[in-house]
């Protein structure tokens, strides 16, 4: 906690202060806009951050993240239409207090659920990353290696959709396959080249990364354009609560407030989950623990609370696996894990001894984000309502020129736009098919460290497979891994629950 | 008498309701259907993308390399991930066809009726404006002259608006303010190199 508050104070400088108003206010602005996410945003930013300092990166890095989760609200509560998926169950409560004349009711409690949750999930950043960290520490390169493939698995097996979830593992494998292209670590060797020196250093993710996930989007909102509505739908009235009312308003629902926070938190840990569906699990639990569940959907304050708490404390938990075990718990911290290695921050269990006071440094970047996002929240609710006026046909091609600007920044290589551009085009007909791109990436990212530590694991035991079922931590994720993958087919899931109504015959009904 | 209005009123509520309700799950089941049966293509690109994949890894070296075994070879990690995609696109193959009950003609003569819609017309339009800035534009003329018609046509092109001058002046204007702007700000004070 002291280096924590050290941190914090270091932080406080007027360029670092100005960094984060700009990029939270961004990250605000682009969170409000239906089609642009957070991961598109740190996406977009790791590119042209790349020239910058360390910390003004991960500065504005955190910034756009932490102001992206509370922007998404925005355009949920005044339009109806979630700014970001995380946003999308503010839409429940939010939208109809808007409806109601309470737009701004609605907005400020939602500033108020986000700021709270970040600094819940902020909290338990601080406390729990050093214990899991010591855990990290004895990890060999067996357990490195089917950690690696455990995080693809899992955000696959999270990401895929609910009519075929095969499809988000389909996509980490692929992304694993695609990180192999290049010189391998170990002999030197040039894969799948094809005798192209470009490939020679490999798929760079970013511009892979901007692709998959800024293009499409581009070209799906200009392929689709019918009318702009947005301008009639806009619901936004001023504060018919004064802030006495809010005060109170927060008070009353406190509990739930912090029940919100611990799930955004907890779901924030598993690899690959996110915010979204820690927004739904808190706005489902508020739901089915309140005393009047049927005023959910028409304009429910603790509705409103609950949802965006959880999804703003989920940025504090996906932290947690990210620093500990460069497993990022959702797709935005996905893409942070490529720009903190970009920056030459490896994070794993080697973090504390090559960046000692980086996980403080990391709470109190969350810190100083959240309360700039308090801060320049109102402006943001204020200038939103107008950026939401501005049209596709003006908005989409200017996102096109940033990810090209982004894509090429980094390595100011042409290729990298021919990358940009054939992920882009790819990532198009993926998402129209519900094929998530965040395993895609997870795989692209965390293939060489899955190549590079399982061939050195096999090389020290003369190619026996048994380190990865002797060693008691990779054995658990082993099984984890094999739980992710099994899950997924349906055969599997009949076999548990013909054994859970053997087992249990009294309470399994069917 | 006025609550028997009510509960007609009532009634009649519910009825739309669940007309409604049942219309939207027979249109997304259909549409759950028809992303089964292009998912039988997408699996099949997955398999045949592992196969290729697995030929081009057995033509690397598995032992040849000094001290190389074939465990450690840079051969091994291609060949095992290519035959887990094949695997789990294999899965899905299997899974979308007892979905959707395979591939008919009349489902090729759907796909093919795709490519003749608004839609993918201008997702052509789209991907080949992009593709000439990327591959034509930059490079070959000034960064900002190149942003600058980027803009300009992509708006004029898909603007939901009348082209009217007025208009037209302004998203000229817009396009050319953003396109100096951009260009400046990523030049000559963020020192970004631009394309």
């Amino acid at each position: 906690m002291i280096q924590l508050f050290q941190e914090f104070v270091a932080l406080l400088t007027p360029v670092n202060l100005l960094v984060v108003s700009f990029s939270t206010v961004l990250g605000m602005l682009i969170g409000c806009l239906p089609g642009l996410t957070a991961t598109m945003g740190i996406a977009l930013l790791t590119g042209i951050t790349y020239g910058m300092s360390q910390d003004v990166a991960i500065l504005m890095l955190m910034g756009i993240y932490v102001g992206a989760m509370f922007g998404g609200s925005i355009a949920s509560i005044l339009i109806g239409i979630p700014g970001t998926g995380s946003a999308a169950a503010t839409v429940m409560d939010g939208h109809p207090l808007a409806k109601k004349g309470q737009g701004g009711t609605a907005l400020t409690l939602a500033l108020l659920g986000s700021f709270i949750g970040t600094l819940f999930g902020m909290l338990l950043l601080s406390v729990c990353t050093p214990f899991l960290q010591k855990i990290s520490l004895k990890f060999t390169s067996a357990e490195i290696a089917l950690l690696a493939f455990f995080g693809v698995t899992i955000c696959g097996s999270l990401t895929g959709p609910g009519g075929s979830p095969m499809k988000g593992l389909i996509g980490g494998v692929f992304g694993l396959l695609v990180s192999c292209i290049g010189m391998e670590t170990m002999y030197g060797y040039a894969r799948y080249t094809f005798g192209n020196s470009q490939l020679l250093g490999g798929i760079a993710f970013v511009p892979a990364m901007i692709g998959l996930f800024g293009i499409p989007s581009v070209l799906g909102e200009l392929s689709s354009l019918k009318d702009n509505k947005l301008n009639s739908a806009i619901h936004y009235s001023k504060d018919k609560q004064d802030k006495i009312g809010i005060v109170k308003l927060i008070r009353k629902h406190l509990f739930g407030i912090l029940r919100a926070g611990a799930i955004g938190t907890g779901i924030g840990c598993i690899p690959g989950v996110g915010e979204d569906v820690a927004a739904w699990m808190a706005y489902d639990t508020a739901k089915k623990s309140s005393k009047h569940p049927e005023e959910f959907g028409r304009g429910a304050y603790d509705g409103v609370l609950a949802a965006e708490t959880a999804n703003n404390s989920c940025v504090g938990g996906a932290l947690i696996p990210l620093l500990c075990l460069a497993i990022p718990g959702s797709a935005p911290t996905a893409v942070l894990l490529g720009a903190l290695r970009l920056h030459g921050i490896r994070p794993g269990p080697m973090l504390t001894f090559e960046f000692p006071n980086f996980i403080a440094y990391m709470s109190a970047v969350l810190l100083l984000c959240s309360l700039m996002m308090r801060i320049f929240g109102y402006l943001a609710c204020k200038v939103a309502p107008k950026v939401l006026k501005i049209p596709a046909y003006i908005l989409m091609p200017i996102v096109a020129v940033l990810s090209i600007i982004g894509s090429y920044a980094l390595n100011i290589r042409t290729f990298d736009l021919v990358v940009m551009f054939v992920f882009g085009i790819l990532g198009y007909f993926l998402n129209r098919q519900d094929y998530p791109a965040a395993p895609i990436i997870l795989g692209l990212i965390l293939g060489p460290m899955l190549d590079e530590n399982f061939r050195r694991t096999l090389q020290t035991s003369g190619g026996s497979m048994t380190p990865f079922f002797t060693r008691p931590i990779a054995l658990i994720i082993f099984i984890l891994i094999l739980w992710s993958i099994l899950g997924q087919l349906p055969g599997f899931k009949k076999m548990l629950s013909a054994i859970k109504a053997r087992l249990f015959p009294g309470r399994h009904k069917s | 008498m006025e609550n028997q209005v009510k509960s007609a009123e009532t009634a009649v509520d519910q009825d739309i309701n669940d007309r409604t309700k049942a219309a939207e799950s027979e249109q997304a089941e259909a549409a759950a259907v028809r992303k089964a049966k292009i998912d039988i293509f997408f699996a099949s690109a997955g398999i045949i993308l592992g196969i290729i994949a697995i030929v081009e890894g057995l033509k690397m070296p598995l032992d040849r390399l000094i001290n190389a075994k074939w465990y450690t070879a840079p051969a091994f990690m291609p060949i095992v991930l290519s035959s887990i995609l094949i695997i789990f696109c294999l899965i899905l193959l299997v899974q979308s066809i007892r979905r959707s009950g395979g591939i008919h003609a009349e489902d090729v003569r759907k796909v093919a009726a795709y490519f003749k819609t608004t839609r993918f017309f201008h997702l052509v339009i789209a991907a080949g404006f992009l593709a000439v800035y990327v591959f034509v534009l930059l490079g070959n003329v000034h960064y900002i002259l190149a942003t600058f018609i980027y803009l300009a046509v992509n708006m004029l092109f898909f603007t939901t608006k009348k082209r009217d001058w007025k208009h037209i002046l302004l998203l000229l204007v817009i396009a050319a303010v953003f396109a100096t702007a951009v260009g400046l700000c990523f030049s000559k004070l963020a020192k970004i190199p631009l394309p």
